[in-house]
């Protein structure tokens, strides 16, 4: 199953559902209404897939890079990185990192991407502070609540219910 | 995992582009379409232009932004670098009751996030189908790093069938009157 979860991101059909659209948000944002992407992603979180078997399917693709020419495979490594992009585990980061830092023309499209998925990463991985006068017991309070935004916990929606953790002092 | 690749060395290349004000717009000179992005155009083609015109075959180096600011020199590939050219090169949206005209720009911005999608040039005003209905802009459009460059109707674009909510804006360099 995780082999076939891979290969089906590099179907004919999930290249075409992109169309025309051509800017790296526009595709993230796609990428991951996609059922290939969904696939990925469960098959990540229930556990068959392991890093080993991402490193080698991305080996794979790589092996038809040509220095000069478009790399086939943009599209399969861009929806990788939208599956990967909610994945509190080093691997998503190194691989994110890694393939965003990238200068390559021959596959400018994934490395948008990719960057733009690690900076939704970074963005939501967010810490944000704010301070209430609260009324207790007749008195006000000054309570100071911090809120720590986690990506990784919101698995199934792209945009919205994210998870958030109060702390309150 | 990328580290053969990174070994290689920067690959991309790119020139000046400036604003009217001066600032640096980052681009791209992109690569050549291979068979791969040929052929999947050709099928694109089939499936949303049935009512284009196309003008020229896929072809690299720029993308909508490049062909509209760029002079086919090179891709413009980030929105926030086109909202600053709108806004540093003068250009102001049309008003509801004003027409675009042969020149101005059309914007295809996604509803969800008000993100540009898209940028192409009015090329001219067509009659409307039924009398007394408003004439119809025609757009020149090159949809990304890879296509040809197609004449449509402005409102006959792709991104509704792949379920993305848009709006149409018309945005002018001539001043308001």
């Amino acid at each position: 199953m995780s082999a076939k979860v891979l290969e089906a991101l590099t179907s004919e059909e999930l290249a075409l559902s992109v169309g025309f659209l051509s800017t790296s948000e526009a595709l993230r944002r796609f990428l991951a209404t996609t059922r290939e992407v969904a696939a990925v992603r469960q098959a990540f979180e229930e556990g068959a897939i392991i890093e080993e078997t991402v490193r080698r399917f991305v080996s794979d693709l790589l092996a038809d890079f040509r220095r000069g020419e478009r790399f086939p495979h943009e599209v399969a490594l861009a929806a990788l990185a939208v599956a990967l992009q909610r994945r509190p585990t080093d691997f998503s980061e190194e691989f994110l990192r890694d393939l965003s830092q990238l200068k390559l023309a021959e596959m400018s499209t994934c490395i948008r991407v990719a960057h733009e998925c690690r900076k939704r990463r970074v963005s939501l991985a967010c810490a944000v502070s704010k301070d209430f006068n609260l009324p207790t017991s007749g008195e006000s309070q000054l309570f100071h609540v911090k809120t720590f935004v986690s990506p990784l916990r919101d698995r199934h929606n792209d945009s919205a219910n994210t998870t958030a953790t109060c702390e309150v002092t | 995992m990328f580290e053969e690749l990174r070994l290689l060395g920067p690959t991309e290349s790119s020139i000046i582009v400036q604003t009217r004000k001066g600032s640096a717009i980052r681009n791209l000179i992109e690569l050549e379409p291979g068979d791969q992005q040929r052929r999947r155009y050709r099928l694109l083609l089939n499936k949303f232009g049935r009512s284009w015109v196309e003008r020229k075959p896929p072809t690299g180096t720029y993308n909508c932004a490049g062909h509209v600011w760029a002079s086919r020199r090179t891709a413009l590939l980030r929105p926030e670098d086109w909202r600053m050219i709108l806004d540093e090169d003068g250009y102001r949206r049309l008003g509801d009751m004003e027409r675009p005209v042969a020149g101005d720009l059309v914007l295809y911005v996604d509803n969800r996030n008000s993100e540009m999608l898209h940028v192409g040039r009015i090329l001219r005003l067509r009659a409307g189908v039924a009398d007394g209905s408003p004439p119809i802009p025609w757009v020149l459009s090159k949809w990304n790093s890879t296509s040809g460059e197609v004449m449509h109707r402005a409102p006959d674009v792709p991104f509704s069938a792949q379920g993305i909510s848009h709006r149409i804006e018309f945005w002018t360099d001539r001043p308001n009157l």
